[in-house]
């Protein structure tokens, strides 16, 4: 039987098997025999590409500041990934970590890949393909090939970064071309911010958020509220894979909302946004009396909602944690893609298992009907003002193996 | 409301008058922005526009025969499985929504220039669907969104049950109103127990004419 090209990359009908991992070839030449040469010494030993964590900034609280702005860059493979690619996107990766370091103020990058990468390798995803996550959701189910999250809080380097890996710009520190356009080609861009005042100064003439009424100053999301508190988020070894082929890496889950904010800025006060927000017998001054996030019991929702009328975002989520912690990393920021008001939702978690446990809770199914006007929008948390548009899922790959997963051999 | 008890509020969840249909809509900004045609169509310029449900057809609402305060006009309709969906406007109105035993006043915002109103029902009986969920993103010709979220349940006099809430449709044009339609919760007789269980999308493109009337 003749191998075909991929099954050569492969080392032959052997790495079909389960993860596909085990027989991978080693990528010491290309197909065409000629040496690929040393690659860039690597800036970190840490495995996890999403070890961003101690690079970032604190509040005087302790929370975690995310990096204030971002790009999510969906991408489907713009050629076969032979060892000579592969190896040249690993060496544009590392090139551009030693030009720009992965901190705030240089960038932070995690690559991710999707179904559909595993389907080109011919072998089994270890995440499942997105799907609709409640009965008032149809989202389109993104199906890119690889996802690459860059943050940081210069947004001229973030943007001539992007240029550089995508569009062929220049990095001038960088000591050799930094671009994966030899492998990757972009098919949808995603862009946003999260920090406090971006949202109020990005607020005029963006479709969904109120017109007479300004975002508060200090506000980091169009929501008005602080994600991500230290008592809400899981840790970042919480997300990792502990063992397999994996081991090191996590799993990403990338969603679009549209947000339509007039009724949650007009429709509610500020007592009302924190019981939606939060939990339903929670105010704004146990708020700002908790700074790190408020305690979150586990409640019967079906009686919070007889009783109060409404059920907390926060809250029906309580029940979904691991030693009192929520699943999942949320790295999530705004976006005004398009002129209109959304949030594009990063998770992280060990499995998309666990996003989905956390997300099917969000819609507070018990809630529902229970009390008056408690529905599966109405009074129910935040989901009166959020529409989901997108949902996709991916396996952020330990860093040895973040380019095309399983293709090649772990590099050092 | 004394008289609404658990088991009719989990009938018609997330129920909401319309303020101007039950008086309680006071003397805010809103209320003359509401047309108080008190009859049928007469006076329309355009077929398309009519008063609450009259010329819908088919329905069975409670409120069938009084005719709506509200002018309303017909901008399209399509067929979504075994469900029909017919979206009207309206001039923007002063809606509320009920948390737990308060009723939550709505009104027009600045720069809000409709009423939409999604009048959800079964593609053969007519009946109205009530406690379902409809999402509305509404998107110009350049596929821009001009208006996204999900729709208020609510019923106006003459009206019907209906999905709604004041949006912004910034000039005239031509637009479609993407909706994501989910399953009406309500309890069910066995002979509807397999219909509407499925979410759906559906789309209706339609012409704006800059104004509600």
């Amino acid at each position: 039987m003749r191998l075909t090209r991929r099954q050569m990359l492969l080392g032959g009908g052997a790495a079909a098997g389960a993860a596909g991992v085990g027989a991978l070839v080693a990528a010491s030449g290309d197909d065409d025999g000629r040496p690929l040469g040393p690659l860039p010494p690597a800036t970190t030993r840490d495995p996890r590409q999403h070890a961003w964590d101690a690079a970032l900034r604190r509040d005087e609280h302790g929370n975690v500041l995310p990096p204030r702005f971002h790009r999510l860059v969906l991408c489907e493979l713009a050629a076969e990934a032979t060892p000579r690619r592969v190896h040249e996107a690993e060496a544009a990766l590392r090139r551009l970590e030693r030009a720009v370091p992965a901190r705030p103020d240089g960038v932070l990058v995690v690559v991710g890949w999707g179904p559909a990468w595993f389907r080109a390798l011919g072998t089994e995803a270890p995440i499942p393909a997105p799907k609709a996550l409640g009965p008032t959701e149809a989202p389109d189910l993104d199906d890119p090939a690889a996802i690459v999250h860059l943050a940081s809080d210069d947004e001229r380097l973030l943007d001539r970064v992007e240029r550089a890996l995508f569009a062929g710009g220049d990095l001038p520190r960088a000591s050799g071309p930094v671009s994966l356009s030899g492998l990757l080609r972009v098919r949808t861009r995603r862009t946003g911010f999260v920090g406090a005042g971006l949202p109020r100064a990005r607020q005029e003439g963006t479709v969904g958020l109120p017109t007479d009424r300004p975002i508060a100053k200090r506000a980091p999301l169009f929501m008005g509220f602080q994600s991500g508190l230290k008592k809400n988020q899981a840790t970042e070894d919480d997300v990792t894979i502990e063992d397999g082929p994996w081991a090191g890496g996590t799993t990403m889950h990338v969603s679009a909302m549209d947000l339509t904010l007039d009724t949650w800025y007009h429709g509610v006060d500020d007592a009302g946004r924190v019981r939606r927000m939060f939990a339903a017998d929670r105010t704004p001054q146990d708020v700002a009396r908790n700074p790190t996030g408020l305690p979150n019991p586990d409640k019967d929702l079906a009686a919070v909602a007889r009783r109060r009328g409404v059920v907390g975002h926060a809250e029906s989520m309580a029940s979904v944690r691991r030693n009192d912690r929520p699943l999942i990393i949320r790295r999530d920021f705004n976006s005004r893609d398009g002129d209109a008001a959304q949030v594009h939702f990063v998770a992280l978690q060990r499995t998309i298992d666990d996003f989905v446990r956390t997300r099917t809770a969000m819609n507070a199914a018990r809630a529902i009907n229970e009390g008056a006007g408690v529905g599966a929008q109405v009074n129910n948390g935040i989901n009166e003002w959020i529409t989901v548009t997108a949902r996709g899922n991916y396996l952020v790959p330990p860093r040895a193996q973040r380019i095309c997963p399983g293709v090649r051999g772990r590099v050092s | 409301m004394s008289t609404i008890t658990r088991r009719s509020a989990a009938a018609l969840a997330a129920l909401a008058l319309a303020a101007a249909a039950t008086g309680c809509g006071g003397d805010d900004d809103a209320t003359s922005n509401v047309s108080a045609s008190g009859t049928s169509a007469a006076g329309a310029t355009s077929s398309s526009e009519h008063s609450g449900h009259s010329g819908h057809g088919g329905s069975t609402d409670a409120a069938g025969g009084e005719a709506a305060t509200v002018r309303m006009q017909r901008l399209g309709s399509t067929s979504a499985g075994d469900q029909k969906v017919e979206l009207d406007v309206s001039e923007p109105v002063t809606f509320s929504v009920y948390e737990g035993e308060r009723l939550v006043k709505h009104a027009p915002r600045k720069g809000e220039n409709a009423h939409v109103m999604l009048l959800l029902s079964d593609a053969q009986s007519g009946d109205r669907l009530p406690d379902a969920t409809i999402t509305l993103r509404i998107t110009d010709e350049a596929g821009k969104v001009v208006s996204s979220g999900p729709q208020y349940p609510m019923i106006g006099m003459g009206m019907g049950i209906h999905y709604g809430d004041n949006v912004t449709i910034p000039k005239a044009g031509k637009y479609v109103a993407q909706l994501v339609i989910g399953p009406p919760r309500i309890g069910r007789h066995s002979d509807v127990t397999d219909r509407w269980n499925t979410t759906t999308r559906a789309s209706i493109p339609f012409e704006w004419k800059g104004a509600a009337r």
